[in-house]
């Protein structure tokens, strides 16, 4: 039982993921764009409204890993994260997470650092698609 | 394997990912999405010189380190070279970073008669600005780095592509000791003449710049 949840997790973060990249979500985003997944649907919230800024670690002129800030606390803590990178045609070039957005004390939004494979040329990246999935 | 096949086939029927995570029964879990155009900033810098000057084949022990101009001369037995040199430290390039490109640009204040081709090489050898003259010149890469048309217009900037060169000196591979100018062809019978800002020149905006950008 326990094994199908997480295989419903990951799959439901790879669909999310999945279903970004198409064109018509692409539209409907607008190309920066956060909220809840199928607006209307009102069995899925979003735990934050307004979007993620993101900042990238470089070596060697490779993207290592993607900062990801503004998180909101706490309506994001104990949720997973995960994110892909995309290259100006929009496909997937690197990925990163799920990783657990940790519970603070505090209600300053959040920061994470998600390791990201491969590690993709800095110019090829184009553009971040991200998801939480809970708390 | 089957839930993958189901998966990718729901995706491929242009389900929401609202629909598909229902499908999977993570309801009623939050479920944010975001995406974003971005790209990865580069990191620029632009240098001034740290060192020119030029040499003169017909004064073999002169230096000419504070001249307000770098002269690049083909004239037989009377050619004239440039040098410049550019302190990469100030723009704090990590050894492993990468170097995406780096122009030098040269602002030449009087062109030659004919247009030539000016060779900048990379320097192999140790050179001051104030104790450099045509005796002590140091040798230069056995490949030119890059070359460039000067036209006949006076008052044009010129640039070249010293990347690899950068790259290089960044990563520690080759000694930074600047760049030579030269004419590719010196010796002329009739004397080409080009005169070029150097960093001791009144205006700011002429004097010779290494334009960098990198990833780190």
């Amino acid at each position: 039982m326990l094994h199908s949840s997480r295989t419903r997790l990951a799959l439901a973060i790879s669909a999310a993921l999945a279903a970004s990249a198409s064109p018509a979500f692409a539209a409907a985003l607008g190309g920066f764009h956060s909220g809840g997944a199928g607006s209307g649907d009102a069995a899925i919230s979003t735990c934050d409204a307004d979007g993620f800024p993101v900042g990238f670690t470089t070596s060697a002129g490779a993207v290592t890993g993607v900062r990801v800030t503004g998180i909101a606390d706490p309506a994001c803590e104990n949720g997973r994260l995960s994110l892909t990178l995309t290259n100006l045609a929009g496909a997937g070039i690197a990925g990163g997470g799920p990783q657990l957005v940790p519970v603070d004390a505090d209600s300053t939004d959040d920061s994470l650092t998600v390791a990201v494979t491969p590690q993709p040329a800095a110019e090829t990246v184009a553009g971040v698609r991200l998801v939480v999935v809970g708390p | 394997m089957r839930g993958w096949l189901v998966l990718m086939a729901v995706v491929g029927a242009s389900a929401t990912s609202t629909a598909v995570a229902a499908s999977l029964g993570v309801t009623p879990a939050r479920l944010t999405v975001f995406a974003a155009a971005t790209t990865v900033p580069v990191t620029s810098c632009r240098l001034e010189a740290a060192a020119d000057t030029y040499v003169d084949q017909l004064s073999l022990l002169s230096n000419f380190g504070g001249a307000t101009t770098l002269l690049v001369w083909s004239s037989l037995l009377q050619n004239r070279r440039s040098f410049v040199r550019f302190d990469l430290s100030t723009c704090a390039i990590p050894p492993t970073a990468r170097v995406m490109t780096a122009v030098l640009t040269l602002f030449l204040a009087t062109a030659p008669s004919n247009s030539r081709t000016y060779v900048v090489s990379r320097v192999t050898g140790a050179w001051t600005e104030a104790g450099l003259t045509w005796t002590s010149q140091p040798a230069v890469a056995g490949s030119p780095t890059a070359t460039r048309a000067t036209g006949t217009a006076s008052g044009v900037v010129l640039t070249w592509n010293v990347a690899a060169d950068v790259q290089a000196f960044a990563g520690g591979s080759q000694t930074n000791n600047g760049w030579r100018l030269t004419d590719s062809s010196e010796d002329s019978a009739a004397a080409q003449q080009g005169t070029l800002a150097s960093k001791e020149n009144a205006a700011a905006a002429a004097r010779p710049t290494l334009d960098i950008t990198f990833y780190p």
